[in-house]
């Protein structure tokens, strides 16, 4: 199913002139989860694929990661709530590492692996980084890349490429300028960040672009998040609002705007990106849909935008082949999950009308 | 290029404490929902021992008008009876979590009643819808849910142990960061499980 491409930019010079660059969306479904009569999963943040093509899924509500074969049967799960080791109090992210499986506890600063058994192997701490680690990516088997939570980390670089010992390589991006000093802005803002294939994608939630990096630091580019529909950055809303993240009404400025929710690393320099309406009454549910962005690195031409979508359901990771992954809902109850794959291809005209 | 000319440079160094306050309670202060990857992200732990002794053991009576609103949204039997403040769900990170094991120990027992304030239920329902609690929302005035207890601490779940309202059950009033060791489902294990003949298997102190 062709679903959209780059709606509204055909205008556009730029990519008018360059229509090689220009990408189609197909959907095709990958999977339906089955949680085999064990508790399903509550609150999917990150999903990926190990070498073996089992799905983890990290669970940050459940506090565990959930391993899935390839027909989608529940084949395993591993950590669970509590400090000791293997446990989380706090894991805000787990990813396929290898045949191995990595978590991060945001508590505890750790990263925890996995081994391909599912058993407890050995736990990585971060706490000697310059800043408190909020995420932590698998870049490849041997790079990890952490980023901090911006708020207090702001005049410092926020992202780190760390060795499989947590070790550092490179640290970089220090968005200060951009955010400014503004504790209500500051605490609305927060990096999003994911590398592969030797380049870095960062995007701030709050904010309106997004930029690449090599992984010693070097920008290589950077562009707007959604040239189609620019995205209203929580600083100019904030200070729009005389400084105040309410309005008299009692109601927020963020509410109902479109912010940057995920940012996924694919092949071949470029990104996938979704974006949302936040909803800052009841909380917003990324699995409930929102748009894609894709953007790649083009000589001289910093990021462009390469394809966009309507999206249905969360995007949550990509495969090893570099594909983007979406975990949707697959009932009205919301109790059920499906995998869908994003592929990209060559853009037809006929999909454009 | 040019957006790239915007960052980079030196700001002013918030440091740790700020990360801290930001992810730890900031936010909730202020009332918004955080970012989804925000939720779970807070702060520092919190000795085990302190929340060993931090449960209250709630018994008493639900006034006439609050057991008619959960008789009209449950229908017949007894339900278990979730109580929840607006600001229930931005503090306890471990909330959604510790409410789904508690259904699973109940079993088919669990028709479960979440009562808030009216303000509240909106963002409580859209909280059930996210954290697969089968629970039917119910607004009510927390103050005058139960007899003599206008300030019930919360969060709270009841069991509705016999037929003139009277309920026994467990708060969690006090916040732990991120995981709380002793989880609602343990405490009242037996009053899950159906023996309601038992008081919660561990008292604590009760502030009333």
């Amino acid at each position: 199913m062709v679903t959209a491409a780059l709606a509204g930019c055909a205008d556009r010079p730029g990519l008018a002139s360059r229509a090689d660059s220009r990408r189609d969306v197909v959907e095709e479904d990958v999977v339906r989860l089955d949680d085999a009569g064990q508790p399903i999963l509550a609150r999917p943040e990150r999903l990926s694929v190990q070498r073996n093509g089992r799905l983890i899924i990290s669970d940050i509500s459940d506090k565990d990661v959930k391993v899935y074969g390839t027909d989608g049967r529940r084949a395993a799960t591993y950590g669970r709530p509590g400090r000791g080791p293997g446990e989380f109090a706090a894991m805000l992210t787990a990813q396929a590492y290898g045949d191995s499986v990595v978590a991060y506890d945001f508590e505890s600063s750790r990263l925890t692996v996995f081994s391909p058994d599912g058993h407890y192997a050995r736990a990585v701490s971060l706490g000697h980084l310059p800043f408190l680690p909020w995420s932590v990516r698998v870049v490849d088997d041997s790079l990890f890349l952490a980023a901090a939570a911006a708020p207090g980390s702001i005049g410092r670089p926020l992202l780190a490429l760390l060795r499989p010992d947590g070790t550092r390589i490179s640290t970089f991006f220090d968005p200060a300028k951009l955010i400014g000093r503004s504790p209500e802005v500051i605490q609305q803002t927060f990096v999003l960040a994911d590398g592969a294939h030797g380049v870095v994608f960062v995007g701030l939630a709050g904010a309106d672009s997004v930029w690449a990096y090599d992984y010693h630091g070097k920008l290589l580019g950077s562009g707007p998040l959604d040239p189609v529909q620019p995205l209203p950055t929580t600083r100019a809303l904030i200070e729009h609002n005389r400084g105040r993240m309410r309005r008299p009404d009692g109601s927020y400025v963020v509410d109902g705007q479109r912010t940057l929710f995920s940012v996924v690393a694919l092949d071949s320099g470029s990104v996938a990106m979704q974006v949302c309406e936040r909803d800052a009454m009841r909380g917003t549910d990324l699995l409930e849909g929102g748009t894609l962005l894709v953007a790649a690195i083009q000589l001289n031409r910093g990021l462009t935008m390469v394809a966009r979508a309507a999206l249905d359901g969360g995007l949550l990771g990509s495969e090893r082949g570099g594909a983007p992954l979406v975990l949707r809902y697959a009932s009205a109850e919301q109790d059920r999950y499906a995998i869908t794959r994003l592929r990209l291809t060559t853009h037809s005209r006929t999909a454009r009308r | 290029m040019k957006r790239a000319c915007r960052i980079g440079g030196a700001g002013t160094a918030l440091g740790l404490i700020l990360v801290v306050a930001a992810l730890g309670g900031a936010l909730d202060a202020r009332g918004a929902a955080p970012h989804p990857r925000m939720i779970a992200a807070r702060a520092k732990s919190t000795a085990s021992a302190q929340v060993e002794s931090a449960s209250v053991t709630i018994s008493g009576t639900l006034t006439p008008a609050a057991r008619r609103a959960i008789r009209r949204a449950h229908g017949q039997g007894y339900p278990l009876v979730i109580v929840l403040r607006a600001t229930d769900r931005r503090k306890c990170e471990d909330l959604g979590r510790q409410l789904r094991e508690m259904l699973r120990v109940a079993g088919d027992r669990a028709r479960a009643v979440l009562v808030t304030e009216d303000s509240a239920a909106e963002g409580y329902r859209a909280f059930a819808r996210r954290e697969h609690l089968k629970a039917t929302i119910v607004s009510f005035p927390l103050d005058s849910l139960m007899r003599d207890r206008p300030r019930l601490p919360t969060p709270a779940v009841l069991v509705d142990v016999d037929a003139d309202g009277r309920v026994e059950g467990i708060a969690h009033p006090d916040r732990f960061a991120n995981v709380r060791s002793r989880s609602f489902a343990v405490e009242m294990h037996s009053l899950l499980s159906g023996d309601a003949t038992n008081t919660p298997a561990d008292r604590g102190r009760d502030p009333h």
